[in-house]
């Protein structure tokens, strides 16, 4: 790589002219290096602060004491919390019922996405078959769909079936193809050494017992970063969730719920300052989850493309 | 190759053998059953009726079935409401026809939609005679009636009208454009007075407003009295529709005192500047014109007429819609269902409704209407009278309606908006498209 | 031409050079891909014509009980002494034997007819029940069934009111109808498995060969056929949610299944390639408006992925570089500052910038209070097509950019340091080294995510659909507005307008380009070919 015009130079500090111009030189490079740096804090600064500013903004709009949308910088009637109280009281948006169907979609669609995730990654990745290319392939190809082309479709088989408008059919929607993302734990597998499959293979072992006594407990990054971002999954998706629930609202999620408070004129005039509120309330568990577990996050996405 | 084929065979054989069991007895036709309510008995269990209200409306519910099954002991029922909102029922209504509720709220543009859809039932001529008996008008009637038979019961009008500050315009300034224009002109004249910028506020982009520009023009929109599935009054450089479009741009141009054109948004902020001092909009923004105007100074009257071309003032003429009970066709209690749909229509229906809802919309119910106490508390009976005398309800009826207006009209309206300075020719171009818009085909 | 040749041409050699190398790849990439069709249906082809002769063999050389294996699975297995599998494969038998007498052949029939039977009216005394005596009068359409059964009077009462029978769903049974397809295939499949496996059967205990019991079975499931264990529930998930679905939807296109052609009022048919006819200009007025509609939308689309794409991923690595940089101190709060915002679900920061950039939004409050907007002014940003598509691509520059600094800084860390070292040892200047050890490493090992964003770019629904839902609106396209993208005008045909085969249409287009993209994409990209030296 290294391109053959910058060859070595002889550098030999014969006399004092060289040490002053070498000194000239460092003390230049390093107010460059100065000014440089200033620069770049400036513009991370000057970007961080454009990144943050609608995230406060959502809270900002929470805690205003109007019901509509704002007009003027600062409220007219100051700041109120009450937007969070009437959310958790209120029965005309049962906020706590679509948190605690929105938990219990994410817990299981984690739990099933993951353990279809990991198996699907382990197989492409350690075991040999006589199809596994072309499972691959057909992988590809059905990923270049749009997904909501099949929403039509699948709500007619779960209403054969006679769960429509259920938690399970929701749940079933989300976890069912999850076995089709399995791109980042597969690159992952691919980078834990093969020998220690080899010495566990020598010892005994049969391709179950490397798999959950071997693979597993090394995988953890890449386990936390499937668990993470399958349970995000449910608690951001408005779009499945409106065709396979319709008219329920007993097994409303949170985001169908919220977005329902606000998809109407009026409702845009009543319940502006409540749906942020409710977004509030949505986004800090999410991001409690996601700066703990965010080493977790980057060296799964990365852990498997490099290699020592 | 073989072996996973293996593997996906089995596995969907199984999947069909599970499917097996719940097969045969989902998604088979929605046949008539046997009837399981009209007989009347003593044993009373209350049939179970499902519903679909918005959710101002489903406070009511408790009241009307109680009602309802004082009122006929023989047939009394329980109901199960799910808040649907009015935007939506049309939507939700057709995506699942196996799911429709046995009675439902629905705008007065979604009825057409739903029977040509054969997915509600029509109601009997004798059923009509019996029930309503004259308390609703017939041409009230009329607007939910398709191919002869009466497919919903209208029992809200839902239309708009001019608010305005009481203290800022008299009575007369209100009856036309020029007038207002005229007392906003002498009022910045005087001394110390907050320059007044537009002469009212209205949100043209959407379709509902737009409308009654173009039906204060007696051709209307659509041919044929808005029948007409394949003609508008609006393609081909129509003279009238030209100088309805001329009417719009102008309004986009206008500066001292102009109009304000934005939405609820804009609106809302022009409105506490008080930069405008009059707006037009319907009972449901009754707490923005309180809030604007202060509580006792606000004034309703029916829009100001208008200079279309020439000098001739043209009424402005609001537009309106019933809202109308439906019954599902899969229903399995349909005639019972038709029977509570009567009584929400009744005039002692409506009132329970009107009670416990607030009021803000008016009744159809002539008796009702007519009745003084009830008058007194509708804080919209007076200019809700005088829009039904002179507004126009339900006149464009065909399918396209209500596929396409909506749509075609922001589209349009946005084209003046964003070059207000456009000329005649590109006026007409954008004409014709929504002429060709309105028209276009539903389906292939 | 060796590398060094290659260096030794004057730059705008190379430059040509590369400029014919990539339309030569593209175009091989092209041949490659329908090349690889005809393989692939060949090789089909050869399958199933080894599987005949096998069956054959089968046949001739099998004994009694593999002969009676062809009537009755498992048969052979049963007298081998693999009873369990024996059974088990007799009873898939009977089950699948079941399925098609009671649905199987229905379903297929349903499928190639889509359906009889319309909706009808009968006259009805109560509204529910065919009134006696009136079973013959039955009407199309509820108009002319109330007319006649309010006032005909037939002696013993006037019927007075109708009731209504549901004919077929057209939609159901082509969603049963496939099934049905799809079951017939595998059980072919299968049916041709278990025989050659019952002359094997036979061979082995003629030859004394170990036969595996049902326990040794078990236990393959766990060691050499791990695989199929592992794999078994997710493909099955795959097949029933996503195969099926999309085989229905395909197929929809080539119906005419929408507003005007949908259950209960009236069943749809098959009418061909007629929707595609329209898709490229044909069948008059409304195929010309979808035509018009679909190219300008395309056009878009891809104007947008490519943005969207190579703007995030530019300007993230930009970014990361910056934070990891050696003079860079607090990384960690610069990188979990830009990441905040994936906490955020789409849908309320999206509404946040609508809101934010619509008039008398936050914006348009400070730029007035500031004083660089006049009073009178209206923010517009939303409202004009041009400075909306530019919004848009730079408000996903907002949503996009925090995942590209994650999985870069990772990348990043992860550069050996003896790179930076010897290139530095030789004096190479700072971006030198950023150009030629950096960006390539980086360029390398998250080319196929690039591609993979490309494509996934192309389908992004939530950014379309909450910031603008494809507003501002234009009456020159069929029901999509100018921001829309081929999958938010799917959402819309699909949801508001009902007309779903258009929509399916668009769908197979949307996916043929995608592929398009990604063959190229794929043969070209070296992380893919060089898989196996990674592992």
């Amino acid at each position: 790589m290294i391109n053959a015009k910058y060859a070595p130079e002889q550098k030999v500090l014969t006399d004092q002219t060289d040490k002053a111009a070498e000194e000239k030189k460092y003390h230049s490079m390093r107010t460059k290096n100065a000014i440089v740096n200033t620069f770049s804090y400036i513009f991370l600064a000057v970007l961080g602060i454009l990144w943050i500013i609608p995230i406060f903004g959502v809270f900002y709009i929470s805690i205003r004491n109007e019901s509509g949308q704002p007009i003027t910088l600062v409220p007219a009637d100051g700041f109120t919390m009450n937007h969070y109280l009437y959310l958790l009281t209120t029965d005309e948006y049962p906020f706590k019922v679509w948190f605690f169907n929105t938990m219990i979609v994410a817990l299981c669609v984690m739990l099933i996405s993951t353990v279809f995730v990991l198996a699907v990654a382990y197989t492409m990745s350690r075991l040999r078959f006589k199809t596994r290319k072309g499972l691959m392939n057909i992988n590809l190809i059905l990923g270049m769909f749009p997904g909501f082309m099949s929403m039509i479709a699948v709500y007619n088989i779960l209403k054969a079936v006679g769960i429509d408008g259920s938690l399970a059919s929701l749940i079933l929607v989300y976890s069912a193809s999850s076995g089709m993302g399995f791109y980042i734990a597969k690159g992952f597998f691919d980078t834990v050494s093969k020998s220690l499959d080899e010495a566990a293979r020598i010892d005994g072992a049969n391709n179950f017992k490397v798999f959950y006594k071997i693979i597993v407990p090394l995988s953890k990054p890449i386990v936390v970063y499937t668990m993470l971002t399958s349970f995000m999954g449910p608690w951001v998706d408005y779009i499945f969730s409106s065709v396979i629930l319709r008219v329920n609202t007993q097994n409303y999620t949170v985001a169908l719920g919220l977005y329902n408070m606000v998809s109407t004129r009026e409702g845009m005039n009543q319940n502006f300052t409540a749906f942020f509120a409710g977004s509030v309330m949505i986004s800090i568990p999410i991001m409690i989850l996601f700066l703990a577990t965010q080493k977790y996050y980057v060296s799964g996405v990365t852990g498997g493309s490099v290699k020592g | 190759m073989k072996k996973s084929l293996t593997v996906v065979a089995f596995s969907v054989l199984l999947i069909g053998g599970g499917l097996l069991g719940s097969c045969g007895t989902e998604d088979s036709a929605v046949s008539s059953s046997t009837p399981s309510s009209a007989a009347p008995s003593s044993a009373v269990t209350p049939t179970a009726l499902t519903m679909w209200m918005s959710k101002a409306d489903s406070a009511a519910k408790d009241d009307l079935v109680a009602g309802f099954n004082a009122k006929y002991p023989d047939t009394p029922i329980s109901l199960t409401v799910t808040q649907v909102e009015e935007g939506d029922v049309g939507k939700q209504y057709l995506s699942d026809p196996a799911k429709t509720p046995d009675i439902a709220h629905v705008p007065g543009d979604v009825v057409n939609n739903l029977q040509s859809q054969s997915a509600i039932a029509a109601y009997t001529d004798a059923d009509v005679s019996t029930y309503i008996d004259g308390d609703i008008s017939n041409s009230t009637l009329k607007t939910a009636t398709y191919n002869a038979n009466l497919y919903g019961l209208p029992f809200s009008t839902n239309t708009f009208f001019l608010y305005y500050n009481k203290s800022y315009f008299g009575d007369n300034d209100v009856k036309s454009v020029k007038a207002m224009q005229a007392a906003i002109t002498a009022n910045n004249a005087k001394e110390g007075a907050a320059a007044v910028a537009n002469t009212l506020a209205i949100d043209i982009t959407n379709g509902w407003y737009v409308q009654s520009l173009f039906m204060s023009e007696d051709d209307g929109i659509y041919a044929d009295d808005g029948t007409s599935e394949t003609e508008t009054n609006i393609a081909g450089n129509k003279d009238k529709a030209f100088s309805v479009a001329k009417y719009i741009r102008g309004m986009y141009q206008a500066t001292t005192p102009g109009f304000e054109l934005g939405g609820d948004t804009d609106m809302k902020v022009s409105l506490i500047k008080g930069e405008t001092k009059a707006f037009v909009s319907g009972s449901w923004n009754y707490s923005m014109a309180k809030a604007a105007f202060g509580d006792d100074n606000v004034g309703m009257a029916c829009l100001p007429s208008f200079v279309l071309s020439g000098t001739t003032e043209t009424p402005w003429k609001s537009v309106g819609d019933y809202k109308s009970i439906v019954v599902s066709n899969a229903s399995t209690n349909k005639k019972l269902a038709q029977k509570f749909a009567f009584y929400l229509v009744s005039r002692e229906g409506q009132k329970i409704r009107f009670d416990d809802n607030g009021g803000g919309t008016m009744p159809t119910s002539i008796s009702l209407n007519a009745d003084s106490a009830f008058q007194a508390k509708n804080p919209f009976a007076k200019v809700m009278g005088a829009v039904s005398e002179n507004g126009v309800f339900r006149q464009n009826t065909c399918l396209k309606f209500s596929s396409n207006w909506w749509d075609a009209s922001k589209a349009f309206v946005n084209v003046i908006k964003e070059k207000p300075s456009l000329s005649d020719d590109e006026l007409k171009t954008a004409l014709d498209t929504l002429g060709t818009a309105l028209v276009a085909s539903i389906a292939s | 031409m060796t590398y060094v040749e290659f260096m030794e041409l004057p730059s705008n050699e190379r430059a040509k050079l590369k400029f014919y190398e990539f339309w030569a790849k593209l175009g091989r990439g092209f041949c490659n891909f329908f090349i690889s069709i005809g393989r692939f249906f060949l090789r089909l082809g050869l399958n199933i014509r080894k599987s005949f002769k096998e069956l054959g063999y089968a046949f001739s050389h099998g004994d009694m009980w593999t002969r009676l294996s062809f009537l009755f699975l498992g048969v052979s297995h049963i007298r081998r002494k693999q009873i369990l599998k024996g059974i088990c494969y007799l009873l898939l038998e009977a089950l699948f034997i079941l399925y098609i007498v009671v649905l199987g052949v229905n379903a297929v029939k349903g499928l190639i007819t889509l359906g009889n039977t319309e909706i009808h009216y009968y006259c009805s005394l109560d509204g529910s029940t065919i009134a006696t005596g009136y079973e013959g009068f039955v009407f199309s359409d509820q108009a002319s069934a109330m007319a006649f059964c309010q006032f005909y009077n037939a002696g013993n009462g006037v019927p007075g009111d109708i009731s209504v029978k549901y004919g077929d769903n057209s939609s159901v049974l082509l969603l049963f109808g496939i099934l049905a397809v799809i079951l017939i295939i595998a059980f072919i499949a299968f049916y041709s498995h278990v025989v050659k496996d019952s002359i094997e059967v036979q061979e082995k205990k003629e030859a004394h060969l170990y036969l595996n019991t049902a326990f040794d079975d078990f236990r393959e499931l766990l060691d050499k056929k791990f695989y199929l264990t592992l794999l078994f529930f997710p493909v099955l998930g795959v097949c029933i949610f996503t195969i099926l679905p999309l085989i229905d939807m395909i197929l929809m296109a080539f119906t005419n299944y929408n507003q005007s052609h949908q259950y209960p009022a009236s069943l749809f048919d098959w009418i061909g390639l007629t929707n595609f006819n329209n898709l490229f200009g044909g069948g008059g007025s409304s195929g010309s408006i979808f035509s018009y509609t679909f190219f300008h939308i395309l056009g878009w689309t891809l104007i947008w992925a490519f943005f969207a794409t190579f703007l995030n991923y530019f300007l993230g690595m930009l970014l990361a570089m910056l934070i990891n940089k050696k003079g860079i101190k607090l990384k960690k709060l610069w990188r979990t500052l830009f990441v905040f915002s994936i906490a955020v679900p789409q849908f309320v920061s999206l509404l946040t910038w609508n809101k934010f950039l619509s008039s008398s939004g936050f914006v348009e409050i400070i730029l007035k209070t500031w004083g660089w907007m006049a009073q009178g002014d209206k923010l517009t940003v939303l409202d004009y097509t041009s400075s909306a598509r530019i919004a848009i691509i730079l408000i996903n520059l907002w949503i996009g950019v925090p995942y590209t600094i994650l999985s870069t800084s990772g990348i990043l860390m992860n550069i050996p340091a003896d790179l930076y070292e010897s290139a530095q040892i030789d004096g190479a200047k700072p971006a030198t080294i950023y150009l030629k050890i950096t960006l390539p490493y980086i360029l390398f090992v998250t080319g196929p995510y690039l591609i993979t964003q490309f494509v996934g770019n192309i389908n992004n629904f939530n950014v379309i659909y909450f910031l603008t839902a494809g507003a501002p609106t234009t009456n020159n396209y069929m029901n999509a507005g100018t921001t829309d993208l081929l999958v938010t005008w799917l959402y819309k045909l699909t949801v508001n307008s009902a007309n779903y085969s258009y929509a399916a249409v668009i769908g197979i287009m949307t996916f043929v380009i995608c592929a398009f993209f990604s063959l190229i994409a794929y043969k070209n990209s070296s992380a893919m070919k060089n898989e196996e030296d990674f592992a």
